[in-house]
């Protein structure tokens, strides 16, 4: 028998996967070709390398992915993205609260004025889920002479569970210092529609979220 | 394009690659996510895409790579800090293991899958030239050949990776 007949059997030999007259003849091949001693002598360590891994493990590279990739995660990562700086602004509590009541008074002073102002929004954005949720929303900003004006219609989907609960409505100027525009209460199957400020100019809102008020950020959107 | 096209269109083309690549070298679902989504946003930002230089899918897997290694090797920091003043070397062995194992594991990924498919037989099912080439309905001699070209691709993804000289 020639060597070109033996070539490739080192992987099988070293696997132990040869049948016992193929390894028999393999061998007495092996004893007189240096070319497949030094191939056998290359691929010797593998053996105990693959050991490295339990069987159960190697298994499943065989059967393929062991996990669907969720079908949230471009709008995580999307979200994610659109948040101009990784860190989470976490208030307490009761600062949150403070402030959001500021916030709504801020509101009802605005809204007599934004009545005389009836033209069409600048920007409108939809916001993206970040983590799951019952809500969605829309933001349209609008410039005015002080800043901006933010009106948000946010809908809280259908369902038979949950109470009313507290939202928050941040704008995110481009260092990523998030500001409270708006907070409201919704639960299942409502419609909240508010309307904030900020004194930031159009241009500089580069981001919109609304946020439960641990901090956690629900929804949000580029602009 | 837009910022967030320019994302869409790398999740769109990769994302499904690098989660089978990640979820696989991980086994566990949660640092898979972290993984791809802090991997797509690194590429994002430094705004890689498909381009005439060629596909980012070599880029996203290198970063995604050395995330799940860092991963690892953090965890066995942790441990090593964790027991400085009482060694407890059944759980340093234990990270020391799951590195090594994240290692062949990576370097098994990277053979094709029929170059994968007749070593995983081989090695973990134990099954033998004759049987590999039943289950696979090919001939004997393609499963000695795909062996003997699929563990010197495997030897050099080792190697590459510093497990082997």
């Amino acid at each position: 028998m020639t060597h070109d007949q033996f070539a490739d059997w080192s992987g099988a030999y070293v696997m132990g996967a040869l049948a016992r007259v193929e390894r028999q003849q393999y061998e007495d091949h092996l004893a007189c070709c240096a070319v497949c001693t030094d191939a056998v002598a290359e691929l010797s360590p593998l053996p105990g390398l693959l050991g490295r891994i339990p069987s159960q493990d190697a298994e499943l590279l065989l059967v393929g992915v062991p996990a669907e990739m969720p079908e949230d995660l471009v709008a995580r990562t999307l979200a994610a993205s659109q948040v101009a700086q990784p860190r989470r602004i976490r208030m307490p509590l009761r600062l949150a609260l403070a402030t959001a009541a500021a916030a709504v008074v801020a509101a009802a002073v605005v809204i007599p004025i934004q009545l005389h102002q009836s033209h069409q929004p600048d920007e409108t954005v939809q916001l993206a889920q970040v983590v799951q949720s019952p809500l969605s929303a829309t933001v349209s900003l609008t410039a005015t002479d002080w800043g901006t004006r933010v009106d948000m219609d946010c809908f809280y989907a259908a369902s038979q569970y949950g109470g009313q609960r507290p939202y928050e409505l941040y704008v995110l100027d481009p260092a990523g210092e998030a500001t409270l525009v708006s907070s409201w209460h919704a639960g299942p199957g409502e419609e909240a529609k508010t309307t904030g400020s900020t004194d930031l100019p159009l241009g500089d809102v580069k981001a919109v979220q609304v946020r439960a008020v641990d901090g956690t950020v629900l929804l949000a959107a580029n602009v | 394009m837009s910022e967030s096209e320019a994302l869409l269109a790398l999740h769109r083309d990769h994302a499904g690659a690098l989660w089978g690549y990640v979820a696989r070298l991980t086994r566990d679902s949660a640092r898979a996510e972290d993984i791809v989504q802090e991997t797509m946003l690194r590429a994002w930002r430094q705004r890689i895409s498909d381009d005439a230089t060629g596909s980012a899918r070599a880029w996203l897997f290198t970063v995604a790579r050395n995330l799940v290694v860092d991963d690892v090797r953090s965890a066995r920091a942790r441990h090593e800090s964790l027991y400085d003043e009482l060694p407890e070397t059944s759980e340093l062995d234990r990270t020391d293991a799951l590195f090594d194992q994240m290692l062949v594991t990576d370097a098994l990924l990277t053979l094709s899958d029929e170059h994968r498919a007749v070593v995983i037989r081989a090695y973990y099912r134990r099954q033998t030239v004759a049987e590999i080439a039943d289950e696979l309905r090919i001939p004997s001699g393609t499963v000695k050949s795909r062996l003997h070209y699929g563990l010197r691709a495997l030897r050099l993804a080792l190697q590459e990776r510093g497990v082997t000289r």
